[in-house]
């Protein structure tokens, strides 16, 4: 039962062991001495109580190295998200590798490629699509803000868009308490969305973010601690030290969960970016990004508890060869070295755009990572050692065998949106490009795919759900 | 003697001394250098590098390093300026900030190191800035621009905020309003009542030379 993603039998290490150790015991120094500043009055004393030592006037918080490790042992080694049905839950954690959406700001015009506000029309498109694609596992929102949605509104409001057209299960975020809402929608359809929570670089959470993680917590839902480095600006610029950085942050928070609620979900985000020195922009394309969410992977596979990665998306503005090319080797080498979700389908321009027709492509990408994954399928009919004798040299051959008949379809992968075919029948067929194929699917899932999970009932709660939330947001606008 | 420290200061400055800035910046007031030679002394150091960086030659590292030093020295020779009863030359006071709720602030230190190297005196609230800490600060400093940044939607809301409450003193046509942020556009900026918007540090300062323009 279930969305199964892709088996990673042999992860890749990129660090050796002692390189592991001694970024983890970088981070209990750090986490010892420097501590981490947690403007919450609630964490503080919770955190106080739990044997850390926490200067209130700095709201500043130092662990003990012992309470980091215990609160890793703690966290589940899987967590299970779930789906409208059993058959649609997604079982976080190793060896599995799940793909889910990117999210962002905006989306692209079809036609002109430009980058455009999303109407509401464009969140149902885009919630059909990733429901539909088959290496989609996990909704991750649609675009973070709607033409005539109060800002407010916008983390709720694209919930309820999700939950109305798709099947599959979600990760979600919150900000300035706009979570709330989201987590009544998924009580009455009774799903469990991970709830995104981020520290902000170096070393600091704000108050609404752990309220956010305090809401999620209460409800019983995994949560997912992250943060965003930005390399050289918001920590060091060697890869190590960010590391060493990003875990403090990240198991600060965990400390805090765990000693809230042990045994609650968790699934840490890593997210590394390299700050272009030219420009101070920040490179979401960037192969540093790349390497070091490996190491990140790696760090977190050894402390056995689940990881995702988000906004693995390119610099480029539109779905060229920069936006192919630096997805697929941070898709590729994320899933090699154990990322058990790789958020960045439909990525197009950092966390700024994305698109419905990028993230059909993406299904083929994911796919095809997938397919190298799988490896190799090693056993007695594959070895074909006993059709190889039976052959023999030429004049054999293989194609009229029973062995190919049964087995092509299995060995090899038939791409949906490649151009495999000769000079003059690419011609002849308009000359078309993988975007034109990407285009020409999304128009049939949007006439085609309707899931409607929800019954009458539940469809008229969450939108009376909806209705208390922009009432709220109006009000206090006034 | 004078010269020797005067060449210091500027040294420090290309060098990214933040030590050696305050050290002769101490050094210059004790001997009783002319403090707006001091100045000159620092803002040529920071026009070379700025050059360097216009030219490809030095980065962003370099860049806010020299911003540094200068920044460590500043002070002291503000001090001595004020005690001496002059004032100091500068192209303009901007107040600088990220507005309430927005923590965001890679670009706007951005925007403050280029005004800065620009000969712009920046005093820079940080981040998570309320409306009324705007006010204040530039009322207290009689700032010529104000410089608000926003990263999120929700936040662009502040700067409207922030504008309608310089409406409210009073004072909203003695300084200009300039805004910028990963989610500001031009149209937003019209709408709110900015007196400029740009989406780019770089263009900041075009921007702050303008409305400086007497
Ligand atoms: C880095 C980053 C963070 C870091 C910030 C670290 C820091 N110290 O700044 C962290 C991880 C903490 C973070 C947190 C959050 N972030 Co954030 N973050 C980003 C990110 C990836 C990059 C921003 C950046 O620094 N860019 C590089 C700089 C150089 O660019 P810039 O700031 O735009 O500045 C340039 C110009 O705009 C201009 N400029 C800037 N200011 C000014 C001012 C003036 C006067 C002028 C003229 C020009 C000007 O000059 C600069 C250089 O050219 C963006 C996505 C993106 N790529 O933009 C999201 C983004 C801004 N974040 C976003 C969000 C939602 C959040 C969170 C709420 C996430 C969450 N759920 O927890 C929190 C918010 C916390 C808070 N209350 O503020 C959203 C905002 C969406 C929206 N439009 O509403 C974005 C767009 C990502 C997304 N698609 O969701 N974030």
């Amino acid at each position: 039962m279930g969305l199964k993603g892709y088996v990673v039998k042999r992860p890749l290490d990129i660090l050796t062991e002692e390189e592991v150790k001694r970024i983890h015991y970088g981070t209990l120094e750090v986490m010892a001495k420097t501590g981490v500043v947690f403007h919450h009055k609630k964490a503080l004393e919770i955190l106080g109580d739990a044997g850390c030592d926490v200067d209130r006037e700095k709201e500043l918080v130092r662990f003990p190295n012992y309470l980091v490790e215990e609160s890793l042992r703690k966290c589940p080694r899987r967590v299970l998200l779930k789906g409208m049905t059993p058959e649609y839950d997604v079982a976080v954690g190793d060896p599995y590798v799940h793909f889910a959406s990117c999210i962002a700001m905006d989306t692209l015009d079809l036609e002109t490629m430009d980058r455009k506000i999303p109407t509401m029309q464009d969140h149902i498109n885009m919630a059909k699509v990733l429901d539909y694609l088959d290496e989609v596992h996990l909704h991750y929102g649609q675009y973070v803000r709607a033409e005539g949605v109060a800002d407010m509104c916008i983390h709720p409001q694209r919930f309820n868009i999700t939950v109305k057209h798709a099947l599959k299960p979600s990760i979600t975020a919150g900000v300035f308490g706009n979570e709330v809402w989201l987590i009544k929608m998924a009580q009455v359809v009774g799903q469990n969305p991970a709830g995104h929570a981020q520290c902000s670089p170096p070393l600091t959470w704000s108050t609404d973010k752990i309220d956010c993680m305090l809401h999620y917590i209460d409800a019983g839902f995994p949560i997912l601690p992250g943060t965003g480095l930005a390399t050289g600006m918001t920590s060091p610029v060697t890869l190590a030290g960010a590391l060493v950085q990003q875990q403090a942050e990240i198991l600060s928070g965990i400390v805090l969960a765990q000693t809230v609620k042990p045994g609650i979900g968790v699934i840490v985000k890593g997210r590394i970016e390299p700050a272009d020195m030219r420009t101070g922009m920040i490179a979401e394309g960037g192969v540093e990004k790349v390497i070091a969410d490996a190491a990140w992977n790696q760090i977190w596979r050894w402390y056995q508890v689940p990881r995702w990665h988000t906004v693995v998306s390119t610099d480029s503005k539109v779905p060229d060869y920069q936006c192919g090319m630096e997805k697929a080797l941070h898709f590729l080498l994320s899933a090699l070295t154990g990322s058990n979700i790789i958020a960045g389908i439909g990525g197009v321009y950092d966390e700024i755009t994305v698109s419905p027709v990028v993230a059909i492509m993406d299904n083929e990408l994911a796919r095809r990572i997938g397919k190298m994954i799988d490896g190799v399928n090693v056993n007695e009919e594959t070895l074909a050692v006993d059709l190889i004798n039976k052959v023999g040299p030429i004049p054999g051959q293989f194609l009229s065998t029973e062995h190919t008949r049964k087995l092509w379809k299995s060995e090899l992968l038939i791409p949906a949106l490649a151009d495999r075919m000769g000079y003059s029948e690419w011609v002849g067929g308009g000359k078309k490009t993988s975007l034109d194929y990407a285009k020409e699917k999304y128009e049939e899932i949007i006439a085609t795919y309707n899931p409607s999970p929800l019954s009458e009932d539940k469809e008229k709660a969450i939108d009376e759900i909806m209705e208390e939330a922009r009432k709220f947001y109006k009000s206090k606008e006034s | 003697m004078s010269n020797e420290i005067l060449e210091s200061l500027k040294k420090a400055v290309i060098e990214y001394n933040n030590e050696a800035a305050t050290r002769w910046a101490r050094k210059a007031v004790e001997e009783g250098v002319d403090p707006i030679k001091a100045v000159d002394a620092l803002t040529k150091g920071i026009r070379q590098v700025g050059d360097g960086f216009s030219q490809g030659e030095l980065w962003l590292p370099e860049l806010v390093g020299a911003a540094d030093a200068m920044k460590s020295a500043m002070p002291i020779i503000e001090e001595e300026i004020k005690r001496r009863g002059k004032k100091r030359e500068t192209a303009g006071v901007i107040v600088l900030g990220t507005v309430k709720g927005d923590i965001h602030d890679i670009g706007k230190n951005l925007v403050a190191t280029f005004l800065t190297i620009d000969g712009f005196n920046v005093i820079d609230l940080g981040v998570d800035v309320a409306a009324e800490k705007f006010i204040k600060a530039v009322k207290k400093h009689k700032a010529d621009i104000l410089a608000l940044s926003a990263l999120m939607t929700m936040t662009g809301q502040e700067q409207r905020k922030t504008i309608d409450a310089l409406k409210k003193e009073g004072i909203k046509d003695k300084v200009k309003v300039m805004i910028g942020g990963g989610a500001i556009t031009q149209g937003f900026a019209d709408d709110i009542g900015a007196d400029a918007y740009d989406p780019t540090a770089v263009g900041a300062v075009k921007l702050a030379r303008r409305l400086t323009r007497k």
